[in-house]
């Protein structure tokens, strides 16, 4: 690959790791280089700006820096409109939750409020706590949580698809209501996938304790274990299986002597698309391997070339796979 | 304008200060931003920040010796310090290339260059066309490989290519226009 194709391909974020590793090496290796580097992306920036600052709407940002500086000269409740000028804005960043958090600090006295947030992107959402756990969202999934938690439990609300990330502290349990379970933990991390009357909550580190809240059935589920529940059925444990429950979250795609019928719903999952085959014996094909960040095309291809036999055609979001005719 | 910025500053009036940062720096430091981060609400959301930062140390602003640079590299820290958080909670930026960005932001100014600009321009309007289309699409109107290469029905690797070859191309034009004009 030549470096100007790497280049290309970081400045359009769509280069994996070990290409940018490779571009760095060349980049440094020579003031040259470095230089070359910086006048391709420059031309790469200069060439689209005029239309990128049609984008941004400096009108708008300015009448509400307006209202922002306004509401603070008033100076009462800075906390208050500071939140629910974000709360306009769909994605919030981390980093302005991080902002508002340093504000908490400085204001101690003021009295909680609730905040609300959902994901409305395509990309994985994540929110700091006021304890500093840690909750991604899934795309759609819903949040609401104190903007300060009492000294006896953290209560927080979720709906969807969930994985959280929980600071250990002995003394103030957090508790994760859905409209289904209420989950209970003390520090660890876990994944929980809620949806009309059905949840699922898989532990990767520590453990939690799950209570179905029609029932009150509860079960106690430790590292590498997971619960599947309905609204009306007893809560079982049962050893997860699913090595890639979290590639929503991590883009990676781990495959351990797998057979292609699990590789294809794990691709299905992470790619929002299709697979069906013309042969039900393709299915027990094995795969082994790791993919970070790939595009779906690409994963495709890699499977497509490690198994000779078998060939691919795609249409929209349907892929359907054929053994080659001798 | 830079006048402009000293009268206001004599006088005090700082919304009619900050005014005039909106105005002439907002949407270049949202682009600027943008560079870094992948959407346009998180762009917005860092410039935002990084303004209101400055009104609440409005008193000092004397101290700053360019407004200009000051914001440019405001935002730079600010989204630097955000990827860096990012990459570490959810592990899909990596070191080198936050270290490329570090590099990259270093060299380039970002300040507009309008000659410049137009010589590019000159040197995408000289591009074969379908070259020019993917490359068009892609910069001008932040289409996804994979989006541009379902509307043109064209493989992502066509895509790709094609926008590696529109770069090479840009580069040998305007290094070649620079080398003239340094030799007149």
């Amino acid at each position: 690959m030549n470096i100007t194709e790497l280049i290309s391909k970081y400045l359009q974020k769509t280069s994996t790791v070990e290409e940018n590793i490779v571009l760095m090496e060349w980049v440094i290796n020579s003031e040259e280089n470095t230089k070359e580097f910086a006048s391709i992306c420059r031309y790469w920036y200069a060439s689209g700006r005029k239309q990128e600052e049609k984008k941004f709407n400096s009108h708008t940002a300015f009448a509400k820096f307006k209202k922002i500086i306004s509401n603070e000269n008033q100076q009462t409740k800075k906390i208050h409109v500071l939140a629910s000028y974000w709360k306009q804005i769909s994605a919030v960043a981390a980093v302005v939750i991080l902002f508002a958090s340093s504000f908490l600090l400085f204001n101690k006295n003021i009295t909680s409020h609730t905040i609300a947030n959902t994901n409305t992107n395509q990309a994985v959402l994540e929110v700091v706590l006021p304890d500093s756990s840690m909750v991604f969202l899934h795309q759609n999934a819903q949040i609401s949580y104190p903007s300060k938690f009492n000294s006896k439990s953290r209560d927080i609300h979720v709906q969807g698809h969930v994985f959280c990330d929980v600071q250990t502290n002995q003394n103030q349990p957090f508790l994760v209501t859905t409209p289904t379970i209420t989950i209970q933990v003390l520090g660890t991390k876990f994944d929980v996938k809620e949806s009309k009357n059905t949840a699922s909550v898989i532990v990767a580190e520590g453990s939690v304790k799950v209570t179905s809240n029609a029932t009150q059935a509860h079960v106690i589920l430790n590292e590498n274990e997971r619960a599947d529940i309905s609204v009306d059925e007893d809560i079982v444990a049962t050893i997860n299986s699913d090595i890639n429950f979290l590639s929503w979250k991590t883009g990676i795609l781990t495959f351990n002597r797998t057979p292609l019928l699990t590789v294809f719903s794990d691709i299905e999952r992470q790619y929002n698309c299709s697979i069906i085959v013309s042969d039900k014996d393709i299915y027990s094909e094995i795969l082994t391997g790791t993919y970070q960040n790939h595009e779906l095309e690409e994963i495709l291809e890699v499977i497509a070339a490690a198994f000779p036999n078998l060939s691919y055609t795609q249409v929209n979001n349907t892929i359907s796979f054929q053994n080659k005719t001798q | 304008m830079k006048k402009k910025f000293a009268d206001i500053q004599t006088n005090q009036d700082w919304e009619q200060y900050f005014e005039l940062i909106y105005e002439h720096y907002h949407a270049s430091l949202c682009v600027f931003a943008k560079s870094f981060v992948n959407d346009i609400d998180e762009a917005e959301e860092i410039v935002q920040n990084v303004i209101l930062k400055l009104w609440e140390q409005k008193e000092s602003l004397c101290e700053i010796i360019s407004l200009k640079s000051y914001l440019y590299r405001a935002v730079r820290n600010t989204c630097l310090n955000y990827i860096k958080h990012q990459k570490i909670v959810l592990q899909y930026k990596d070191a080198a290339w936050i270290k490329l960005k570090e590099i990259e932001s270093d060299f380039i100014n970002p300040y507009q260059n309008t000659e410049l600009e137009e010589h590019i321009n000159n040197a995408i309007a000289e591009l074969p066309e379908r070259c020019r289309e993917v490359f068009e699409l892609s910069r001008f109107d932040g289409l996804k490989n994979k989006e541009i290469s379902a509307k043109l029905s064209i493989s992502i690797k066509a895509v790709e290519a094609n926008i590696t070859r529109a770069l090479s191309s840009l580069r040998k034009k305007i290094e070649a226009y620079k080398h003239s004009e340094q030799n007149m």
